[in-house]
């Protein structure tokens, strides 16, 4: 390949996120954020977690995401009944035109390629681990098989704050697992008017389908081969072991109400999303603005707070915020 | 454009910048290192004049401000270029984003790859749109307004003249203060001997001072001892003074003596004004005019002559006796006999002028040695001094015969003799008194006057001159040694309060007053006491008698 292809293929990158954005838009008002961190997360091979209080579009910018791809799309309700066979699937009794019976595997809806995993806190810990396995290593295993999920599998979890009645927290395993966790709040006055125009007329708004499955696994190729030169993957680890409380780098902050900093998985999700960032900006290095961009929802679900930080209603946002100002870049 | 263009693109736009990065850091560390190197030259410059410091020359701090200076650029020349450091900065200044790090980082790796070649062709293209010139300009640190404030204020410290600190601290004050007067004393002793000393003062003196200006200027000896060789000095400079007294008395006596005579009234008038050489002139006029006088005057003068010579005054032996040899040579009517009497009175009156005016220069001197004693105990004892009067104490004792020894300086009296508001010693009795009447340790000029009294009486001292040398404090410590002091253990002082106090104690009359004191001490003398020597009759004159009898 050589650096014309290369040009052309950022350029390339940029227009077909630009697109998808737009069409977006055309159903989702304002969160420009969360589009821009869900559309990364795809194509940084990640997961997203949204949290929100209900009735705030969260379900919707999910759906509205599956529609423009051109990708297989399930849901799933999660509800404290909900068990993991019903998201991964079973073996069921077939009976065969010869009157045989036999087990063979039903497939959940896990099977898919976007997965709207739908109030995930509100089922029980062990169902919410049924996803474990199919979001860090893409398989399934059911009794002694294991099946294969088809890239792109990208999960859209949405869940509610955890004060509210009825929810379980997302085990720290869980967490790692999500690329980012995305804040929705409620939007301004003036989206609210344009929501208000756009889903009280007759005719509501429709996203059209605008990349598909092979172009976005391109797209994957294509960030993962932005070089990211030293100085600026050591500002990217200083970030993560500065969450540490125990570390050198630790913040006065970290040290006073983290307990555990961020895993090595945090330190990739800042790199590889500063990549998707820095095409997007029509670079091909990544820079330490790059880094710091997504820094907040790659990293806030990481942090974990002592009692002092829990006690104290302590926002993880704070913390980093604060690391980003103190934590200087690289002079060289 | 090729790959090797594209690097050597970056790297000569990076020589560029680092150049004037290191220019301007260059101009940031000199414009630090002057406001140091001026602010220690203000600080030496302005703190002797606010506080007694002692500080290093300017010239030093200068030299070792510049060599620092010159090292460190040297160090940082020879660190080698910081191309990398260079990128930085020009992201930074240019808002790059990181990209001239990034390829250069690149670059140095030597890695080649279509992505890291599109990154160094961006980051060339980029590279050549900059100017190193406006992207780091020549940047003068705003730390050369305060060099330049700072060598203007060394400008005005030049002008401005010192008089010394305006802030003291207490004993770096005194010790400046004492370094001073040391200085000054040294001085005005060497003029005063140098000068007039050669034909005024007395030998002794003489050579007490120049003894003790030789220790002041070798620097060599112990406060202990230079305040003894100063107040020895001034002892033997004060020893004239109550006999200056004595004869001022007497001539104030011999004035009233003569008070009613015609012929003798410009003398009397003489006398009143205490102008002896106009008397002494108007002596000799008398003799002049002795011829010319007739029958009666001259008897009337002879009885006057006689009358006067009477007077119990020894002090003025040869002029009593001259004008004793004129009242008599006129009374036998030899003219000739009786003007060279009185041409020799006025001679002794001469005389008389000689010494007083040899006392005056004494007195001088005395005053001077007593100023350089008092600034001397002013200051704190040094370590030097009282490790060598602990060496003397220790090593050689100073008096013979501590059992029978008494001090120049000390005399024994009772409780009652002692004038109030005298300081007396430390508590204690003396062992070297073998009437075990309490010593008195440290000098008392009341003492002193009545030591000196005694001996212009003629009391002959009861001790050898060897043993009248010996401090108080030698005698204290002398009977402590021979463990024959009763002294408690609460009123042992260090020996540097006995120094301090012997120099603070030492003669604070000044001379002009003494002759007061002088007759305050004769006036309560008790009668028994007063020696046969000086009054011949052996009894008081009528007013201190009557003072004796006001006083009892």
């Amino acid at each position: 390949m050589t650096t014309t292809q290369i040009d052309s293929q950022v350029g390339e990158f940029t227009e077909q996120f630009q697109r998808v954005k737009e069409e977006i838009s055309k159903v989702i008002v304002g969160n420009d954020e969360i589009i821009d961190g869900t559309l990364i997360s795809l194509i940084s091979k990640g997961h997203v977690l949204l949290e929100g209080i209900p009735g705030i579009g969260k379900t919707k910018i999910v759906a509205t995401v599956a529609d423009v791809l051109h990708l297989t799309f399930s849901r799933i309700q999660f509800t404290p009944d909900l068990m993991p066979g019903d998201i991964v699937g079973s073996d069921v009794v077939h009976e065969s035109d010869t009157g045989e019976k036999h087990l063979a595997f039903q497939k959940g809806p896990i099977f898919t390629h976007i997965l709207l995993a739908d109030e995930i806190n509100r089922a029980t810990p062990k169902t919410q681990s049924a996803l474990l396995e199919a979001m860090q290593e893409r398989t399934v295993t059911v009794g002694t098989t294991t099946h294969e999920l088809q890239p792109p599998f990208f999960v859209l979890a949405t869940q509610n704050p955890l004060e509210m009645e009825g929810t379980y927290p997302l085990p720290e395993a869980q967490l790692d697992r999500f690329f980012y966790k995305l804040k929705i709040s409620y939007p301004e006055p003036h989206h609210m008017h344009e929501i208000m125009d756009r889903t009280t007329r007759r005719e509501e708004p429709e996203a059209g389908m605008v990349l598909d499955r092979d172009q976005i696994l391109v797209m994957r190729d294509t960030a993962r081969s932005v070089p990211i030169a030293r100085a600026v993957q050591d500002y990217a680890i200083r970030l993560t072991l500065a969450t540490h409380p125990d570390t050198p780098h630790a913040n006065p902050l970290t040290q006073q109400y983290v307990r555990f900093g961020a895993s090595p998985r945090g330190t990739q999700t800042l790199v590889i999303g500063g990549k998707v960032s820095a095409l997007l900006n029509g670079r091909v290095h990544v820079s330490c603005e790059d880094i710091r961009a997504f820094m907040l929802p790659a990293l806030r679900h990481r942090v974990l707070l002592n009692f002092e930080g829990e006690a104290e209603r302590i926002d993880t946002d704070t913390i980093l915020e604060a690391i980003m100002k103190d934590t200087p870049e690289p002079s060289e | 454009m090729s790959r090797a263009t594209e690097r050597s693109t970056i790297t000569a736009i990076l020589k560029r910048i680092d150049l004037k990065v290191r220019f301007n850091q260059t101009l940031l560390h000199l414009s630090v290192a002057s406001c140091l190197v001026l602010g220690a030259l203000v600080f030496i410059e302005l703190a002797p004049r606010l506080v007694p410091l002692n500080m290093p020359p300017g010239s030093v701090i200068l030299g070792a401000g510049s060599a620092a200076f010159l090292a460190f650029l040297l160090w940082s020349q020879l660190r080698g270029r910081q191309l990398g450091h260079a990128a930085g900065v020009a992201d930074t200044r240019a808002g790059l984003n990181d990209e001239i790090k990034s390829a250069y980082w690149f670059m140095r790796q030597d890695n080649s790859s279509p992505w890291i070649d599109l990154l160094v062709g961006r980051a060339a293209a980029t590279a050549r749109r900059l100017n190193p010139r406006n992207l780091v300009p020549v940047a003068i640190p705003k730390r050369f307004g305060i060099a330049f404030a700072l060598f203007g204020l060394l400008q005005v410290l030049a002008l401005v003249p010192s008089d010394g600190p305006l802030l003291t601290f207490a004993v770096a004050s005194d010790s400046i203060g004492f370094e001073r007067a040391l200085d000054t004393y040294a001085e005005e002793i060497r003029d005063l001997i140098d000068g007039e000393g050669d034909e005024l003062l007395d030998e002794e003196a003489l050579a007490l001072l120049e003894l003790a200006l030789e220790e002041l200027e070798a620097e060599d000896t112990s406060l202990d001892e230079l305040l003894r060789d100063l107040r020895e000095a001034q002892d033997v400079l004060d020893e004239g003074n109550l006999e200056m007294a004595a004869t001022r008395d007497a001539l104030d006596e011999l004035g009233e003596e003569f008070s009613g005579s015609n012929e003798l009234v410009d003398f009397v008038n003489a006398l009143r004004n205490q102008d002896l050489t106009d008397a002494a002139d108007r002596l000799r006029e008398l003799a002049e005019r002795l011829a010319d006088l007739d029958g009666i005057d001259l008897a009337d003068l002879a009885q006057l002559l006689r009358e006067a010579s009477n007077i119990d005054e020894p002090v003025i032996e040869e002029l009593l006796e001259a004008l004793q040899r004129a009242a008599e040579a006129i009374s036998d009517d030899r003219i000739p006999d009786g003007q060279e009497a009185l041409n020799e009175a006025a001679d002794a009156i001469d005389q008389i002028t000689d010494r007083q005016a040899r006392q005056q220069a004494s007195n001088a001197a005395a005053e001077r040695a007593q100023a350089l004693q008092e600034a001397m105990a002013r200051q704190p004892m040094s370590a030097e001094g009282q490790t060598q009067m602990a060496q003397g104490q220790s090593g050689e004792p100073q008096q013979a015969n501590g059992a029978t020894a008494a001090p120049s300086s000390a005399v024994n009296r009772s409780e009652g003799e002692q004038p109030p508001g005298t300081e007396s010693g430390p508590a204690g009795n003396a062992t070297g008194d073998p009437s075990g009447a309490p010593l008195e340790l440290g000098a008392s000029t009341t003492l002193e006057a009545q030591l000196a009294l005694e001996v212009i009486d003629g009391t002959t001292p009861e001790f050898p001159d060897e043993e009248r040398e010996l401090d108080p404090e030698d005698l204290f410590q002398e009977a402590s040694r021979q463990q024959g002091s009763v002294v408690q253990y609460r009123d042992v002082r260090p020996p540097s309060q006995y120094s301090q106090g012997s120099a603070l104690n030492a003669e604070r009359i000044p001379w002009q007053y003494r002759s007061l004191v002088k007759k305050y001490f004769l006036a309560i003398r008790p009668a028994p006491h007063r020696a046969p020597g000086r009054f011949l009759s052996g009894q008081a004159r009528p007013d201190e008698r009557n003072d004796d009898n006001t006083d009892r």
